[in-house]
């Protein structure tokens, strides 16, 4: 492999925040396991999704990581991003705002769902129940992914870029075939 | 007892010499005894095949088939309506096969029927209510698997079940016609484009892989179906006939090759005949087998 | 209730309660599993959810229409009775089926409870309609999408049961209940499995030109890259017959009709419908407020006009269609 200077800062980076995984990982866990608190139902809508892993991959951060949801709660790891597939019920990776606004359940599903920039490798169908299952119980990936205990200003920022995101690529979805 | 071949009705616009031709044919085909006429794909042909397959039905009764009339797979018109009123209530055109149950507040209610295979009936309880109204035999929806003819035939054991068998598969019904569609023009001016295609104008995907056809409003599979079925097993699942539906290639062979199937068995053969018959797509089997209905049959 | 009954969708408590709070008449919902026709993994009630959602409801007097609206499997038709009977124990206001066979358990459990015809039965004559009426008593039936405004208000002289028309969002251009090109391709259909275009059966590939939308391997479209991709549906494709390739059965468009909800009540038409249980709640809020401002403008005698761009954002590509209700459509 050819030098990079690029490569080497990424690779740094990536070492540094996986060296800091242990607290990082104990705030996300505390807020699955709130989300899981606020509506205990929702993850069971995953059906024959539960217990497996999905990898979220925003590929402007350094690391990836990896959701795993059941109905008595789940957990979230930080991972290195996989160089090949690993087995995960579905891969869904793109800019962080990106998946955060395909999650985020106050937009129509059909027009989030595909919205550019993202990519979606594995099973369509857990990609899908995925997001049923937070929008049905009200939850946004950031609920997840974005410990509010961290930085409770943070939310309505948040909130803010991705509304923004969404106007600005705002061209419809597509309803899926039946009645 | 050996399974019985059928012919179904005819769904493409063909020329009616060419029409009246097939069924001088089919006249004389002995391993053929019972043959579906009528229009079932659309109601503004069938002015234009009427006299023709009238004719060929008094030919066919002549030879000794039994003649069977289908009617529209959907009554959207007018005059769709008065067409199926004036069938129901014709007796010498004797058996029906209904195709929509708009049908059934039609026919008298002493009158037998067949259950055609663009109605949806998937299971036993759907077909009793049938039954009860005076449906003799069921031509099952394409969609069913060979278990789900059985769970019916354990259900309904008295109900006679046929098969689509042998052509490409009826998938579906629009309002819009797509050959109009496709030659820019509407449903109601549509100049009977679909006359072009005697067996369907073939789709293509943007890869250039061939899976579907169109026939007026009517869209069907790209691929021709075969059974996946060996006799016995068809059988044991209560089919008592297997419909083969007509095409532009040589109808003898086809159905002297599912003859030949019937008696021996051998599907190796059966394949291998029908690939020689100048088929319209490539064999699949999928359907009966609970699998998507596009799979390539394959020699066992 | 305004003069015409709205019907919007729910594909989970959270969408019904929005629905009903945007100004639903009545919402419709199915159970979790293939018994209904939006069996998409992760959507849906279970039995506690419908009867929580029908108290709801109720109190705020709304109705729920449960759609258990699939053809039940040969062999399998257990699953399809216990979904009628946790409908009819939920205190459903109507159930809505297709199959004869879900129909005739309907009618053996209860004399009384309401039936409405699924848009899956697709009967749009008087002589289909008088069938269901005679045999099971149905009370109303949902009318295929494929039916002009003119054929409508044909049919509602002769139908004997109230009429319900689609208004809004996705479009079959197939008739309803009489399309196997789903499970053509990938084993699954609406008519056997609550399910077209199975998600599992889906897959997209970026390529350097576009991304290409898959089903079951066949390559349904091609987008250029940055540009939104629909969820793949075989007849919303782009194919060719002899020439370049285009939407060989249907633009991809979607069904907007607030401009005809004055023809739609003028022909009798007793309730409008919204299609969309798997858009989610921002969707359903959104359409249920426009569809609910307009119907209370027409009863005030005032026009929807000023309603009626309201959702143009929601449709396929911004793109909206009056569908077969303009007969240019055809």
């Amino acid at each position: 492999m050819p030098f990079s200077a690029e490569r080497l800062f990424a690779r740094v980076l990536t070492d540094l925040t996986l060296a800091l995984r242990p607290p990082v990982e104990m705030l996300l866990n505390l807020a699955v396991r709130r989300a899981w608190q606020r509506s205990a139902n929702a993850f069971g809508r995953l059906g024959r999704f539960q217990g497996h892993p999905y990898l979220i991959d925003p590929e402007d951060l350094p690391v990836a990581f990896e959701l795993t949801l059941n109905a008595h709660g789940g957990a979230v790891k930080v991972v290195r991003r996989p160089l090949q597939p690993l087995g995960y019920v579905a891969e869904i990776s793109g800019e962080l705002m990106d998946l955060l606004a395909l999650f985020d359940g106050s937009a129509d599903a059909d027009a989030t769902f595909f919205a550019g920039g993202l990519t979606v490798r594995g099973d369509t169908g857990a990609v899908l129940a995925l997001h049923n299952a937070l929008e049905a119980a009200d939850l946004r990936l950031a609920d997840l992914l974005v410990p509010a205990a961290l930085a409770p200003g943070l939310d309505p920022v948040l909130q803010r870029i991705v509304d923004w995101r969404r106007a600005a690529r705002r061209t419809g979805g597509k309803p899926h075939g039946v009645h | 007892m050996t399974l019985e071949i059928t012919l179904g009705p005819l769904l493409f616009n063909w020329p009616a010499e060419d029409i009246a031709a097939f069924y001088e044919r089919m006249a004389c085909e002995p391993l053929v005894r019972r043959i579906y006429l009528g229009e079932v794909v659309c109601g503004k042909r069938e002015p234009l095949a009427a006299a023709t397959l009238l004719a060929a039905a008094a030919l066919l009764r002549d030879a000794g088939k039994e003649v069977v009339w289908s009617t529209l797979g959907l009554i959207s018109t007018p005059r769709d309506r008065r067409l199926l009123q004036g069938i129901a209530q014709q007796d010498e055109l004797q058996l029906l096969e209904l195709n929509d149950l708009a049908a059934m507040s039609l026919l008298p209610p002493d009158r037998t029927f067949v259950a055609g295979p663009l109605l949806n009936i998937y299971n036993g309880s759907a077909a009793q209510i049938l039954i009860d109204r005076g449906c003799e035999r069921l031509c099952g929806n394409i969609e069913l698997s060979l278990a789900a003819i059985g769970e019916i035939h354990r259900a309904c054991p008295d109900l006679e079940i046929e098969i689509f068998g042998f052509g490409r598969l009826p998938l579906a019904l629009s309002a819009r016609c797509h050959h109009a569609r496709q030659a820019g023009l509407s449903k109601d001016t549509c100049r009977f484009v679909c006359d072009r295609d005697p067996d369907g104008q073939t789709v293509q995907t943007l890869e250039g892989a061939a899976f579907l056809s169109i026939n007026g409003i009517q869209t069907l599979s790209h691929g021709v179906h075969t059974v996946a079925a060996s006799p016995e097993d068809l059988r044991t699942a209560g089919v008592r006939a297997v419909r083969l539906s007509p095409h532009a290639c040589d109808m003898s062979a086809v159905i002297a090759a599912y003859g030949r199937y019937f008696e021996t068995g051998d599907r190796g053969r059966l394949l291998a005949q029908l690939r020689a018959c100048d088929l319209p797509g490539p064999l699949v089997d999928g359907y009966l087998e609970g699998a998507p209905g596009m799979r390539l049959a394959a020699d066992l | 209730m305004g003069s015409i009954e709205l019907v919007c969708p729910a594909g989970s408590p959270a969408m019904l309660e929005a629905a009903i709070e945007a100004g639903a008449d009545s919402v419709y919902c199915g159970l979790r599993d293939e018994t209904n026709a939006r069996n998409f993994p992760g959507l849906n009630f279970d039995a506690a959810e419908l009867r929580r959602a029908v108290n709801f409801a109720h109190q705020k007097g709304a109705k729920v229409l449960v759609a258990i609206n699939t053809f039940a499997r040969a062999g399998g038709e257990e699953r399809w009775r216990t979904s009628v009977m946790t409908a009819v124990a939920a205190g459903a206001d109507a159930i809505i089926a297709a199959d004869l066979a879900v129909l005739a358990h309907v009618r053996e459990l209860s004399s009384t409870v309401r039936l409405h015809l699924s848009v899956q039965a697709a009967a749009n004559t008087p002589e289909a309609i008088r069938f269901y009426v005679e045999t099971f008593g149905v009370r109303r039936v949902v009318v295929p999408r494929v039916m002009s405004a003119s054929e409508i208000a044909d049919l509602i002289k002769e139908s004997p049961a109230e009429i319900e028309a689609f208004v809004f969002g996705g479009l079959c251009v197939m008739t309803e209940g009489r399309c196997a090109l789903s499970s053509y391709v990938s084993g699954q259909s609406p008519n056997l499995s609550g399910v077209c275009s199975p998600p599992e059966a889906v897959s997209f590939e970026r390529t350097a030109e576009g991304m290409v939308s898959r089903l079951s391997g066949l390559a349904l479209d091609k987008t250029p890259p940055g540009a939104t991709a629909g969820y793949p549906t075989l007849c919303k494709g782009r194919f060719a017959t002899d020439g370049d390739a285009t939407y060989l059965f249907e633009e991809p468009t979607s069904l907007n009709a607030m401009g005809l909800l004055a023809s739609l009540r003028q022909a009798g038409v007793k309730a409008v419908k919204i299609e969309g249980r798997q858009r989610g709640k921002a969707y359903v809020a959104r359409v249920t407020r426009a569809f609910r401002k307009a119907i209370d403008a027409l009863d005030r005698g005032e026009s929807t006009a000023p309603f009626e761009h309201m959702l143009t954002d929601l449709a396929e590509g911004g793109r909206e269609t009056e569908g077969a209700y303009n007969k240019r459509w055809r």
